[in-house]
């Protein structure tokens, strides 16, 4: 597990350092989610996938992505390629890669002028981009209330790509964003999941902001978002062989087994 | 009514099918739904349209939200977000009574219109309004790091205790707090700058602002690592300290804000407590003001934990350190032994002058008085195991008025950096002591001192990264002194006297500099000019020393990747002259210094030092015959008194901000040559500690660490810290040469948990061990252990409670030990957000004495203090904000 995860923190390492960036727009609002998952659908055991999945909101462009992955990278970034290497193959930070290693690679760009979503993936296995629409999500607001640290938030329901979520958005932080591709609710979603508990996004924290939304992905070639489905589905049945189509020359002692959980957009065939 | 009837219908009709197959049951719930909207929709619909638009500019405000609700209501019965065009359209069924649309967007006031449940076209004209977060749980990540910069969420470390910024700080892994002073370390290094937004306001005086910040005005916590204060040398030399900087909220950034006023008043004897502090940090002015007295026993002194960052020339001598011993502090939590009358104004001011310069003054006035009643008794081991013993009582008065102040000039841009300092300081210190042994003594001990200084400094730096570097230090000190002794009856060999002198100084120091980069290796070249002039006139003798240095400075630094190392080779020439009973001095002295820091990755750092230096004794050392206290006298009768020290050290330092966890321990040894030897007559109480010719060598090692860390289970801290040390030295005693060594180990671990809901819990223990070991002959270890606990309770919304207890073990002989409790509580009641009201029961078991021994070289001494009996105190707070 240690050497998948080396391999794939420096494949990661090497792609950063070929991409051209873009400014897309000024944030003005950051919220920071956790992101929890569940990771066996049988024995219903879940684990909190990343602590800081940020949401950037500006006028024109929002922005969802792995926090942690970009400050592992901003780590990284500081040292030389032989302290990251020293520092990826000493066995005392094997938490790092840990930790790290297992954030979540995608990136969602919203253009709410365009009404278009680019997806950006820097791990499947190799750096690709998807464009569509921003999905509708027809939403139910129902009656219900609860407290969220002081946020009076209101529940909804939608069916969204072949799970059913409840969402819980708060109307004092009037906005229409949420995390990864939810929206279109009259306040920030501050809570959202399926309803079998299998993908769960909470905000953890917020925050007034000038910060540049950057697009980073500009050189990924461009996929369709069904090859990207099946690549993700292919990752999680067939780990193994998807680490050996990654391009690198993998030896291993043992073979990851298969993921026993499915894609969040499951019904995309 | 037809919609309901018809919906139920259906749904009796889809009952039926569920029975057949589950499988259908979706479809035809669908197909059915629709049916039922469509007629819903043939019913009764109303739509509701129009724009939305910022009131100002007229701009669509595309992404703004409208929802309708029922009057007065929150829930949303439908609701729409704005397209590009600011447009919005919402679609009802069935509504008769009337409804509310709002529309609101971030940064805009909501807008409610009443309207009647029919079709209809409403436009929407926004406001904009700052948009303010809530005080909320939801906050940032606990630590983040980037690059130098370890940024610490202050919300994350808030427990609802605290009330102060050093509350706080010191609950975060890797930063330590002095209890006392307010003083900063991070990994164990102090820091070498205090920032509040990115200004120096307090300057080394940092605490005063950690001890009254209050925590909810706290945003973020940043530390950036080697810190380099002057923004011309940011890429050109480092430093191994860091800085800390306070970010502030939103809410507080530009507001008074502070503790406020504070007014307590309590019982028995009467005590007071008054205090007002209010700071404002805007982004061209920031201000500090505070007064406080009381007579409760809280220092409310303000220290400057720079002052240890002196020039490097410039040998400073503290001249109350010169007498010993008038006032001594217990090892104990200092509020419970200080019996004081306090009173401390203190006004500070910067004022952003331009972009990059400001202009800051700082006053401090101090008016203390205070009491201390404690007994004593000295072991002197004499050698072939005869000991002398000596008890003595001390009632000590200690009256002093303190004023002091400072304008300074600060301009720091990437070209240039320039500073100007002009401080100065009068001081008023008399102190009166009553000693009761076999005879009764009055000392009297007067110090009026007075200094005014000024450090001026200037840096340029080129395109070429070539730097230019001018620094004088001027300091003008005077410090008259004056000792009185009675004795009566006179015994012991003890004698009357009084001694006055009058102490003057002038010193200036000169530095110029230039310094240049190749690739990573960043070479200067320092030449430098110093002279010191004292003079000590007791009237019937008087000493007068001249000390001149030139001194040549190259050094070298390399910042590489993992690597940063810098070298420095000071040689300077000194010439020492003076009056007849001066020895003199001519010659060179080198002080090398060597430093390498590798850092594999980002989490540790390990490096070694090592370095030489000479101390070439000061105008006190010559001062022959002087008397310290009534029973000890000073006298010099050694060759010139060089000391020559070298120091070698190696530690690691590991941080993990993901994990919060940070640790660091370091080793060092240390090697002092001085060309002279202490030597201590005992004659009778009459103790002269004199100084003869003869080299003597002390050796020390030492070892220290710490680790801390933050657990996201029950809201956990943890802290160790520990130390071992071991030092040899010698000493005459009598006219026998006597070697003896000094072992200690401490070791302080601690933690705060929360128990219950919201009920904290905080615990620490301290153990320790040291014993001597006098001409090989291994003295018994003396044993001491301290507990602390704190304890919050929230009894509550508003009231809470919070109980203290110390427990300490002392060993006072060989096979005697004390236990002592402590133990207060204060309960608090929130009447406001504002205004709160406390009452604290202090010292609950009415403790009154405090004892515990020590080994000092060649004594055993065993103190005991008179302490704080029980009092109430009853206290009101305004806040600020």
């Amino acid at each position: 597990m240690k050497k998948i995860l080396i391999l794939t923190a420096s494949i990661v390492l090497f792609y950063m350092q070929l991409n051209s960036q873009e400014t897309l727009d000024t944030a003005y609002l950051e919220c920071s989610y956790t992101f929890t998952q569940m990771i066996d659908t049988i024995t219903q055991k879940k684990s909190v996938r990343d602590v800081d999945m940020r949401l950037l909101i500006g006028a024109k462009y929002s922005k969802f992505y792995s926090h942690r992955l970009f400050s592992a990278d901003s780590i990284l970034k500081t040292m030389t390629t032989d302290e990251q290497m020293f520092m990826l193959s000493n066995g005392g930070f094997t938490d790092f890669i840990n930790k790290y290693g297992s954030s979540e690679a995608y990136k969602v760009y919203t253009n709410h002028i365009e009404n278009k979503i680019t997806q950006t993936d820097m791990r499947a296995p190799k750096n690709v981009l998807y464009k569509e629409s921003v999905p509708k999500q027809n939403w139910k607001i129902l009656s219900e209330i609860k407290d969220f640290d002081g946020y009076k938030c209101q529940k909804a329901t939608c069916t969204f790509r072949g799970r059913d979520y409840v969402a819980w958005f708060t109307r004092e932080i009037p906005v229409k964003e949420g995390p990864w591709k939810f929206n279109g609710l009259p306040g920030l979603i501050v809570k959202v999941h399926d309803t079998q508990e299998h993908y769960d996004f909470e905000l953890s924290y917020i925050n007034k902001i000038r910060k540049k939304i950057i697009f980073e992905e500009k050189n990924y070639p461009e996929i369709t978002l069904k090859d990207y489905i099946k690549v993700c589905r292919y990752k999680i049945q067939h780990p193994l062989e998807y680490l050996m189509n990654s391009g690198k020359n993998v030896r291993t002692t043992f073979s990851p087994d298969p993921k026993p959980y499915d894609v969040m957009e499951r019904d995309i065939k | 009514m037809t919609t309901k009837l018809s919906s139920v219908n259906l749904f009796c009709a889809a009952d039926f099918f569920i029975n057949l197959h589950k499988k259908y049951l979706k479809k035809y719930t669908v197909i059915l739904l629709l049916l039922q909207a469509i007629c819903c929709d043939a019913n009764a619909q109303a739509v509701f349209s129009g724009v939305v638009k910022n009131a100002r500019t007229g701009e669509l405000l595309s992404g703004a939200n409208v929802t309708l609700h029922q009057t007065d209501s929150d829930n949303i019965i439908a609701w729409s977000i704005c397209n590009n065009k600011g447009e919005y359209l919402i679609k009802i069924n069935g509504q008769s009574d009337s409804l509310d649309l709002r529309a609101a967007y971030l940064g805009y006031a909501e807008q409610i219109i009443r309207i009647a449940p029919q079709s209809q076209t409403n436009n929407f004209s926004l406001a904009e309004k700052e948009f303010v977060l809530k005080e909320s749980k939801i906050t940032a990540p606990k630590i983040r790091a980037y690059g130098d910069t370890v940024s610490y969420s202050a919300g994350q470390f808030t427990r609802e205790q605290d009330r102060v910024l050093t509350d706080i700080l010191d609950r975060m892994p890797g930063v330590e707090v002095n209890k006392e002073t307010g003083g900063i370390k991070y990994q164990g290094t102090p820091v070498n700058r205090f920032y509040v937004e990115n200004q120096n306001l307090m300057d080394g005086r940092y605490g005063e602002v950690s001890k009254n910040l209050p925590v909810d005005a706290v945003k973020t916590v940043e530390i950036f690592e080697n810190h380099q204060p002057v923004r011309a040398l940011q890429d050109i030399s480092f430093s191994e300290q860091a800085a800390i900087n306070i970010k502030l909220t939103d809410k507080a950034k530009g507001k008074w804000t502070g503790n406020g006023f504070t007014a307590g008043l309590g019982l028995s004897p009467l005590l007071w407590r008054a205090e007002f502090s209010a700071m404002r940090f805007a982004p061209d002015i920031q201000t500090y003001v505070t007064y406080k007295t009381n007579n409760t026993g809280q220092d409310i002194k303000i220290y400057n934990n720079f002052a240890s960052i002196q020039i490097i020339m410039l040998n400073e001598t503290n001249t109350s350190a010169f007498y010993s011993p008038f006032i001594s502090s217990p090892n104990i939590d200092k509020k419970r032994s200080f019996f004081n009358r306090s009173h401390v104004f203190s006004i500070n001011n910067l004022w952003k002058t331009g972009k990059e310069s400001n202009l800051r003054f700082n006053i401090d006035y101090r008016n203390e008085e205070t009491e201390q009643e404690s007994a004593q008794t000295t072991k002197y081991f004499l050698g072939n195991d005869s000991v002398y013993t000596y008890s003595e009582k001390y009632e000590v008065n200690n009256y002093q008025n303190k004023i002091s102040g400072n304008l300074t000039y600060t301009k720091n841009d990437a070209r240039m950096f320039f500073e100007n300092k002009l401080s100065a300081e009068a001081d008023w210190q008399k102190i009166n002591s009553t000693v009761t042994s076999n005879s009764n003594i009055n000392q009297r001990l007067r110090l009026p001192g007075f200094e005014i200084s000024d450090e001026f400094k200037i840096i340029a730096r080129t395109a070429k990264k070539r730097t230019y570097h001018f620094t004088s230090n001027n300091k003008f000190n005077s410090q008259p002194q004056e000792l009185l002794s009675s004795i009566s009856p006179q015994a012991n060999n003890l004698a009357d006297f009084s001694q006055i002198a009058d102490i003057k100084t002038f010193t200036s120091a000169n530095i110029l500099a230039f310094g240049h980069s190749i690739k990573k290796v960043n070479v200067n070249y320092m030449a430098g000019y110093d002279f010191r002039i004292d003079g000590y006139d007791a009237g019937n003798e008087i000493f007068r020393r001249n000390e001149h240095k030139i001194d040549f400075t190259p050094s070298l630094s390399y910042q590489g990747g993992r690597l940063r190392t810098s070298l420095q080779l000071p040689l300077y020439y000194a010439n020492i002259s003076g009056s007849d009973n001066i020895d003199g001095f001519s010659g060179l002295v080198f002080e090398p210094s060597l430093r390498f820091t590798y850092s594999p990755g980002y989490f540790w750092e390990f490096y070694a030092s090592g370095n030489l230096s000479s101390d070439l004794g000061s105008i006190y050392d010559a001062v022959s015959g002087v008397m310290k206290n009534y029973r000890t006298q000073y006298v010099f009768d050694g060759a010139f008194p060089r000391t020559d020290k070298a120091v070698a050290a190696f530690g690691i330092n590991y941080k993990n901000p993901i994990k919060a966890l940070f640790a660091y321990t370091s080793i060092s040894y240390g090697n002092i040559t001085s060309a002279n030897t202490g030597e201590q007559i005992i004659n009778g109480a009459q103790i002269i500690n004199r100084i003869i010719e003869g080299k003597n060598k002390t050796e020390s090692v030492s070892a220290n660490g710490y680790i801390s860390k933050i657990f996201d289970w029950q809201r956990c801290s943890a802290k160790l810290n520990w130390n071992i040390s071991e030092s040899r030295s010698q000493q005459i005693q009598n006219s026998m040469l006597m070697p003896f060594s000094n072992f200690s180990f401490l070791l302080n671990p601690g933690f705060e948990i929360e128990t219950f809901a919201g009920q904290m819990l905080n615990y620490s223990i301290s153990i320790s061990a040291l014993r001597s070991t006098v001409q090989n002959i291994k003295q018994p270890f003396m044993h001491s252990l301290k507990q602390n606990f704190t304890y919050y309770i929230p009894v509550a919304k508003n009231i809470n409670i919070m109980i203290s207890g110390e427990h300490l073990r002392n060993q006072v002989s060989v096979n005697q030990y004390v236990n002592m409790f402590l133990m207060d509580a204060t309960a608090r009641y929130k009447i406001s957000p504002k205004f709160e009201l406390a009452l604290s029961w202090n010292n609950i078991f009415d403790t009154r004495e405090y004892s515990y021994s020590s080994y000092n070289d060649l004594y055993y001494m065993s103190y005991s203090y008179k302490l704080r009996p029980m009092n109430i105190l009853f206290t009101a707070n305004v806040q600020l904000r």
